[in-house]
């Protein structure tokens, strides 16, 4: 399985050169204005000569570097979006594929952050961090090959933080490691307790507890607090290392040109000696070496959080090219699965299937212990999860996936959606069916109801609507019967109704899916449904029960 | 804590300084050098005064550095403690309505950048400004004729980080209102996945897109503004080295003209903070309105309640915005003993149980013993009437704790024999009682949470217990087993459960029922 960021790169790797090109003519243009700089200061104030600041020179350049960062950006944004539209192709693709198996399976705070915060890490660390990656392999060697030529010493000073550097961060690093973790654990833990509390907060308060929790909150904040002051005093040392050097070589570089221009050190700048402009030149170049790192730095919880988020959506959203089932869709007649295995969108295993059979027009009951494997199945024969199996037949065909099937399913469970629009957008009715639509509430029940609304099919639902659990029911049942699916699939529809609910709705279930292929999944036996199949869960196994 | 932001504050102001003069000192330096060399004549310049101050200068910069991110987190950390009590308090208060898990988490991040208020934002601006402040001042002593070309300087820079705070808050604003845009459209999308098949939803999922690439556009904006602000200052600096050069005096042209050139060529270096400073406080949340007044809860249960106990209700419901309009129930219990509240879902049986303890605003009259209810206090009422929610919170925490948050003066026997007759006779051991439950401890089954809410009513001194659903998510066995739990609960204290599941073996006796079908009965214990 492809990598989400190696299945992102090949659109933009083209274009990263272009941002490291730009960024170095820009650090170019900007050295070459040093060495104007720095001639002309050596030029009038050591050797007393009468020439004017190069003005025009300076205006330009300062244009030129703004003109070009603005490029810069309108190719970052570029790229950006290329790598945002390859994002969400596939992520929309995959959700269209997998559906509310998929959407399930995550967390709603998942499907949020993967938009917001994993999908712009991963795009800044291609797209930021790879480039300053490419930059600090270029950069130094650049001020290395300039600076070398005029003052030996100076370069090696800059040449010897070279790996000492990296070693250096390496080492601090390694050896904070635990007291970073220990400090993170910390902070998430009192961060754990707080929002855990606030969310908490109507059981706390019918508990009285409100005080209580707030001192133990204090306390325990304050014990951590003090205990991580010790721990701290470590923290900021690989922080600080870069710092070190940066500071540490300036000033070395500064003092021994100055001492090179006095003759007190007689060496450093080959046999030329040491002159004002060169001098300048060299402490002017100086922080360039560093500021690639120093950025880099800064970007260094990019690369954390995008190898985190890579992660987390590996599995879950498959980064290779879904391939489009050509097979021509016919309406469903029968199924047969041999020894197939479903399996977990994080590649976990989850059921096994021996001999199952499907026949159009079957009411197949699906029960067992309690557990996930019955919803899977259901998901499976919906055509959202992938089968590793030995052979599946479809219609008379041996066919590889079960998704054609997608299209050709009504999923019944507990909370029918609703979204915010008319009484015929929640039926997924356009407008020209108006008794087609009435005549299906009439059908469930909600006859009445209907008629009492103000504006009819016209008046306005809510997501939160105030129907009872009963007739969000009976609604899913309506739109059943306005949609023509030849297979329904029913979790448990009734378990969280009352009793009288549960007796007014199903004959309407049985109704609505007579000459439909159905499979139910309910706990009770439900005779008065007419199953002519028993399929059974048995921890990791689904088997058919002969009655 | 105030004198450690203060000591942060000045530690920030020097780490800055130290390196402008750094860099000053060092350009002015090689120049004298240069000269001093040139001329041979080495007495009269004192070169080694310079080269240490340049040494001590890197040691302060590193010193002050180090402190500074120390000091500063240290501040950090207090400030989030005590942002969060705030916060907290609040909360329990009911001044704010957090009531799901995510939101919860979001006030988590957002207690996390505010408490760096100071240290990220403030702090870093207050040091800027005086460092610009500063730097004015000693070019007007070092050069008269140059000084108005300085303070030019010090006020352009000003401007230019004025106007990108303005636009960068505008951009941002606009940023996040697209995202959540996005955000609202994608969860509706979302939610009705069953839907997909039936309607054709190509429309939906390009609008999505659509909406993804603009969020994406505003964002990546308002993202570019800070280095092209960078870039405009760095630019700023270079053009003014010209009115700085043309305003000296070819007499004046000394070593020294070295350090306004320095300090304006790396204007970039030292404005970076203060840049990042308006970045940041670009993002910072909004938790100034909070009310710590401290919150204290009595020890006392309500003892002068002893069984039996009448709760007399009349025209009672729990008021919620999307209830239809009952008409509240009317019906007296009388404890000891065992009641069942049924009815269709979804139409205010829960919000009832919530309007008894005060948890949600009510209509009509409950009155225990002959006291009308909204005389007590809310912590009276609780005292009163246990509420074991639908969906309870189990606290990240021991199972101790969260059971002895029902009981504080509960011993571990206590808590045992509950789990037992909670149904949960697994977890009736000492070492289980240790176990950490909830947010990143054992998870736990739905069946499991319900007999842990079931152990905490157990639990609880007072006289009413109401049940929000405990046979939910059981299985027929483990329900028929709480049966006889619940009994003996009904012989001390007057319990009601909400359920719309009953057990075969019920004897009902119908009490009393309202026009939405609610009905009351009284279970035969």
């Amino acid at each position: 399985m492809n990598s989400p960021m190696a299945a992102l790169e090949p659109d933009i790797s083209a274009g990263r050169w272009g941002l490291v090109a730009l960024q170095l003519s820009r650090s170019l243009l900007l050295w070459w204005w040093f060495y104007r700089l720095s001639s002309w200061l050596g030029a009038v104030l050591q050797d007393g000569l009468d020439q004017p600041f190069p003005a025009l020179t300076t205006v330009v350049v300062g244009a030129v570097l703004f003109g070009l960062r603005w490029l810069e950006a309108r190719l970052r944004a570029h790229l950006g979006q290329r790598v945002q539209q390859a994002f969400y192709q596939r992520f929309f693709s995959e959700l269209s594929h997998r559906r509310w198996a998929l959407i399930r399976y995550k967390p709603v705070t998942a499907w949020q952050d993967v938009c917001f915060r994993h999908l712009p890490a991963m795009e800044s660390y291609l797209l930021d961090y790879k480039t300053q990656q490419r930059l600090i392999a270029i950069v130094p060697l650049l001020v290395l090959g300039i600076v070398f030529p005029i003052s030996w010493l100076a370069g090696l000073i800059l040449l010897v933080t070279l790996p000492l550097l990296p070693l250096f961060m390496w080492l601090v690093g390694a050896g904070t490691a635990s007291v970073q973790r220990k400090h993170m654990q910390v902070l998430n833990r009192l961060g754990g307790f707080f929002a855990d509390r606030v969310a908490g907060v109507s059981t706390v308060r019918l508990l009285n507890q409100e005080a209580d929790q707030l001192q133990r909150f204090d306390r325990r904040s304050r014990q951590h607090n003090e205990r991580l002051a010790d721990v701290l005093k470590v923290a900021f040392l690989s922080s600080s290392v870069l710092d070190f050097f940066a500071t540490v070589s300036m000033a070395l570089i500064a003092v021994l040109v100055g001492f090179s221009l006095l003759g007190e050190v007689p060496f450093g700048f080959y046999d030329t000696g040491a002159t004002l402009s060169s001098g300048l030149f060299v402490l002017l170049l100086a922080p360039a070496f560093f500021a690639e790192l120093k950025t880099l730095g800064r970007l260094y919880h990019v690369k954390a959080e995008a190898t985190a988020s890579a992660d987390l959506w590996q599995h879950t959203l498959s980064w290779v090219e879904p391939e489009h089932d050509k097979s021509l869709v016919k309406p469903f007649n029968a199924l047969t699965i041999q020894h197939a295995e479903l399996f977990g969108f994080d590649d976990q295993y989850l059921l096994q299937l021996s001999e199952l059979t499907l026949v159009a027009g079957d009411r197949v009951l699906l029960s067992g212990a309690s557990g996930a494997g019955k919803t899977v199945l259901l998901d499976g024969l919906a055509g959202l999860r992938d089968f590793r199996h030995d052979t599946l037949t479809l219609n008379g065909q041996s066919v590889r996936s079960l998704s054609s099937l997608r299209d050709q399913v009504f999923y019944l469970d507990q909370h029918p959606p609703f979204v915010e629009g008319t009484v015929r957008d929640n039926l997924m009715q356009p407008h020209g069916y108006d008794d087609d639509c009435r005549r299906a509430l009439t059908q469930v029940g909600l006859g009445d109801w209907l008629a009492q609304l103000d504006a009819g099919l016209d008046s306005v639902m809510a997501e939160r609507t105030p129907l009872s659990g009963g007739q969000q029911q009976k609604f899913a049942v309506a739109r059943l019967l306005l949609f023509d699916a030849p297979v329904v699939l029913l979790d448990e529809p009734l378990a969280h109704l009352s009793e009288p609910e549960q007796s007014d709705l199903l004959p309407l279930l049985v109704q609505a899916t007579e000459g439909r292929t159905s499979v139910w999944i309910s706990h009770h036996d439900l005779p008065s449904v007419g199953f002519n199949r028993h399929w059974w869960v048995d921890g990791e196994r689904v088997m058919e029960v002969a009655e | 804590m105030k004198t450690r932001a203060a000591l942060s504050l000045v530690l920030l102001f020097t780490h800055l300084v130290s390196a402008v003069a750094l860099l000053g000192l060092s350009g002015w330096f090689i120049a004298a050098c240069a000269l001093a060399g040139q001329a041979g004549v080495l007495a009269g310049f004192n070169y080694v005064i310079p080269a240490a101050i340049i040494r001590f200068l890197a040691i302060i910069r590193l010193a002050s550095g180090y402190f500074e991110k120390y000091l500063g987190h240290l501040h950090l950390l207090d400030s989030l403690r005590q942002i969060r009590f705030d916060l907290l308090a609040s909360v329990f208060r009911g001044g704010l309505d957090i009531q799901q898990a995510d939101s919860a988490r979001t006030l988590q991040q957002q207690t996390e950048q505010y408490a760096a208020l100071w240290s990220a934002v403030v702090s870093p601006l207050i040091s800027l400004g005086s460092l610009m402040v500063g730097l004015a001042v000693l070019l007007t002593f070092l050069f008269p004729n140059v000084a108005w070309v300085w303070w030019a300087f010090v006020l352009i820079v000003a401007a230019v980080l004025v106007g990108y705070h303005q636009i960068n808050s505008r951009w941002t604003a606009q940023a996040d209102a697209a995202q959540a845009e996005y955000l609202r459209a994608q969860q509706r999308w979302l939610r009705t996945s069953v839907l997909w098949s039936m309607t054709d939803d190509q429309q939906t999922r390009q609008d999505l897109e659509r909406k993804a690439l603009l969020a994406g556009q505003y964002r990546r904006r308002q993202l570019n503004l800070m280095p092209m602000t960078e870039a405009l200052l760095q630019t700023l600096g270079l053009v003014w080295t010209l009115p700085v050069l043309m305003t000296v005096t070819p007499q004046g042209l000394t070593p020294l003209v070295v350090v306004p050139l320095m300090i304006l060529v790396s204007v970039r270096d030292w404005s970076l903070p203060g840049v990042s400073a308006i970045a940041q406080s670009a993002l910072m949340p909004d938790l100034s309105q909070t009310d710590s007044t401290p919150l204290t809860n009595t020890a006392s249960h309500a003892t002068e309640v002893t069984a039996p106990v009448t709760l007399t209700l009349t025209q009672f419901a729990g008021e919620r915005s999307s209830a239809s309009d009952s008409d509240g129930l009317t019906v007296q219990l009388t404890g000891p003993g065992l009641y069942l509240l049924t009815g269709p879902t979804g139409l205010g049986k829960s919000s009832l149980l919530q309007g008894l303890t005060g948890e949600l605003p009510s209509r009509g009259e409950a009155r225990l013993n002959d006291n009308d209810l909204t005389q007590y206090s809310s912590e009276q009422r609780r005292q009163r009437l246990h509420l074991a929610e639908q969906n309870g919170h189990v606290f990240s925490g021991t199972l101790r704790e969260n059971l002895m948050m029902s009981a504080p003066l509960a011993t571990d026997d206590d808590c045992c024999r509950a789990l037992a007759q909670a149904g949960l006779r697994d977890w009736a051991e000492p070492d289980r009682l240790a176990q950490w439950l909830g947010d990143g401890g054992i998870p736990i089954s739905g069946g499991e949470r319900k007999r842990l809410l079931l152990a905490r009513a157990v639990l609880n001194p007072a006289p009413v217990l109401l049940l929000d659903e405990p046979l939910e998510g059981l299985d027929r066995q483990t329900q028929q087993m709480l049966m006889p739990t619940l009994r003996h609960l009904a012989q001390t204290k007057l319990v009601l459960i909400v359920s719309h599941i009953s057990l075969p073996d019920w004897q009902q006796q119908m009490l009393a029922t309202t026009g939405s079908r609610l009905t009351m009965s009284r279970l035969q214990v």
